[in-house]
């Protein structure tokens, strides 16, 4: 627990289906038990492929969605106890990114009431004090002044993303969920918001948690990486670990799958765990990554035990009951 | 019907679009589809600007206006009364002294006519005003409590949609005891159904736009949610509706007086006025009916005419990008 300054415990959220004629009631478990802590000050990813929970767990830590268990304690307060009024109150230090600024901007207010209405609800100051702020917080992100007028559409993709920054940030919280904040930008303007975000990190001193599917982002930008297939965790560790050493299958599976930008490199077969079929039961006694699991596929183990989370190497978490051995044998090849 | 495609050709043509200022420091590339559109509030000079270039609006509002100043001052510059009796003067054709004849009892049609464009205006007005008004406030409420109060409502409003419009208004009318605020009210009722499920389909498709959730992630309340961003985004939804049926409202009130049920007979009203004329057209004196019928007429073709517009200028689907 030491110096975590938001810490995840065995969260689970359960969507249920309603049952209609003849079709029963289906429950789908988009994260089972996810535990991680973020320190104050570090930047902490959630990596994995589409469908694998980023978003849904991204949006349950915050209660935007509310998990079906789980604890989640910020700064020593239990989020999931607060009832909705204190939660409101409490959102002033706990803000969030949204992959589509232009869905996340309310289109009918211009960039000056957009800014101006989280210390609105939050009561900070009066119109002239919260114009101030806001235009403080616009040349932060690196906007102008005279954009304070203007409304979501009248900026391009990039500029947008960083209003949604601003918005994030007019209230100084402490902790900031990215989600995907960099996804539905253009290549060229990726890098840009990434810096900007580490920038805005060092300079008011936030603790990020940040959701993405790119590795050489996350490799870029965390301090530590958590790797999530089918809602559940299937490895976490510091950068330097994880991409130097990848102990779960899945991980190594997707450091593979990356496009490499190396022509020489390329020639490698490359060994990629196939998702054959989207909708593949994962089996509900072994290891989910079982029937794709180049290791564990023809073994009894895993298709009857489900490994637990355990601390393979200092800090190195991983779900697996042969750690290390994909990426062992790959390297051996 | 001409296609929103022609409109918007024939609108851009005759330079609609309002040219937004180019602001400086403004290189970004405009997205094409999110180019600035009539109406979007940008300029305060829209509505003069929309007057003088569309042609449609501009019509349907100089009838409209010239209506109302009819109504408004008519009756303190024609000084003949609409309900008095003149039984020497029964039935003159239309001439300087009566510009729109006279009826069976003498009354000065035009008078009539007069007072008629007021009531007609007036209660259609206030049946759109207070049916948008409980209708769109039901339907506000259904979409943003959901479950039992939502499922209730709805088929409440069902049931109230099982009948012709105009069948339960008059089954109310009648209930209440004929007379023209009856009839207001049959219509209000009958109409309710209209705007609460348009507004409740509306305020669900609204409450799952992802900045609805963005506000919930900076700590606004529900109530602030409502207020501030359901409520804004549904109000031109339910000022197109209240457009269109301003002119339903105005007719079903005349078809209201016309089979008796409304507005009673000495009432200078457009349907009952039509009725009270309708044996002399028989005889020659065509001017008791067909004045207050082309009146009718002209009425709800400039407020149709406007709605129609209103529903292009106001876009509730295009105001922002999805």
């Amino acid at each position: 627990m030491s110096g975590a300054l938001l810490s995840v415990e065995h969260l689970t959220k359960e969507f249920h289906t309603n049952a209609s004629f003849g079709r029963r009631a289906e429950v789908v478990r988009a994260l089972d038990d996810v535990s991680f802590e973020v320190r104050r000050g570090e930047t902490f990813g959630l990596v994995g492929e589409s469908g694998s929970g980023k978003s849904t767990l991204a949006r349950c830590v915050l209660r935007l969605i509310e998990p079906t268990a789980g604890r989640i304690t910020f700064d020593g307060i239990d989020l999931r106890a607060l009832d909705a009024k204190r939660m409101r109150r409490l959102r002033r230090r706990l803000q969030f990114v949204f992959q589509d600024a232009s869905g996340a901007l309310d289109p009918r207010m211009n960039v000056g009431e957009l800014l101006a209405e989280p210390l609105e609800i939050h009561g900070v100051g009066d119109r002239n004090e919260r114009r101030r702020r806001g235009r403080e917080t616009l040349e932060l992100v690196g906007l102008t002044n005279e954009m304070m007028d203007r409304r979501p559409h009248e900026f391009s993709g990039g500029q947008r993303q960083r209003v949604g920054i601003a918005r994030a940030l007019v209230l100084r919280p402490e902790v900031v969920v990215l989600d995907e904040p960099i996804s539905a930008l253009d290549v060229s303007v990726q890098a840009q918001v990434l810096n900007l975000l580490r920038d805005l990190q060092r300079e008011l001193g936030l603790t990020y948690v940040f959701i993405g599917h790119d590795l050489a982002v996350a490799e870029y930008f965390c301090d530590r990486v958590a790797v999530l297939y089918l809602g559940h965790q299937v490895e976490s560790a510091s950068r330097e670990q994880l991409f130097s050493r990848p102990l779960h299958p899945y991980t190594v599976g997707l450091f593979e799958a990356a496009p490499v930008p190396d022509p020489s490199r390329r020639s490698r077969q490359r060994r990629t765990i196939v998702r054959d079929d989207a909708d593949m039961p994962s089996p509900l006694t072994g290891c989910p990554l079982q029937p794709r699991c180049p290791v564990g596929r023809h073994r009894k183990l895993c298709a009857t035990t489900r490994p637990p989370l355990e601390e393979h190497e200092p800090r190195h978490v991983a779900a697996c009951h042969f750690p290390g051995a994909l990426i062992d044998e790959h390297a051996a090849a | 019907m001409v296609g929103r495609g022609d409109r918007w050709d024939h609108r851009a043509m005759s330079g609609a679009l309002p040219d937004a200022p180019q602001r400086p420091g403004s290189q970004e590339p405009r997205d094409e589809a999110r180019a600035p559109r009539v109406g979007d509030g940008r300029g305060r000079a829209w509505p003069r600007r929309l007057l003088r270039t569309d042609r449609q609006i501009a019509a349907a509002l100089s009838i409209l206006g010239a209506l109302v100043i009819m109504a408004v001052l008519g009756p303190t510059l024609w000084r003949h009364s609409p309900t008095a009796t003149y039984l020497a003067d029964s039935l003159a054709a239309p001439s300087t002294a009566h510009p729109m004849g006279t009826d069976s009892n003498g009354r000065d049609i035009f008078a009539r006519f007069i007072r008629g464009a007021g009531i007609s205006i007036s209660a259609g007005a206030t049946v759109v005003f207070v049916g948008a008004l409980l209708g769109g406030a039901l339907g506000l409420v259904a979409g943003l409590a959901r479950g039992i109060v939502d499922s209730v409502a709805m088929r409440v409003m069902d049931a109230l949609l099982a009948f012709p419009a105009l069948i339960l208004a008059m089954a109310i009318t009648i209930g209440l005891g004929v007379g023209i605020v009856s009839a207001c009210a049959g219509l209000v009722l009958s109409t309710i159904p209209w705007y609460a499920r348009l507004i409740r389909s509306e305020v669900l498709r609204v409450s799952q736009l992802p900045f609805i959730e963005a506000a919930r992630a900076v700590g606004a309340a529900p109530g602030r949610i409502a207020r501030r961003h359901v409520v804004p985004h549904v109000m031109p939804t339910l000022l197109v509706q209240a457009a269109g049926a301003f002119g339903y409202s105005i007719v079903a009130l005349a078809a209201l007086g016309f089979i008796g049920v409304g507005a009673q007979i000495p009432t200078p009203e457009w349907g009952a006025m039509i009725t009270d004329g309708l044996p002399y057209t028989l005889t020659g004196q065509w001017w008791i009916s067909v004045c207050p019928g082309l009146g009718l007429m002209l009425l709800v073709v400039a407020a149709n005419l406007l709605a129609d517009r209103v529903r292009d200028v106001l876009d509730p689907r295009g105001g922002y990008a999805r």
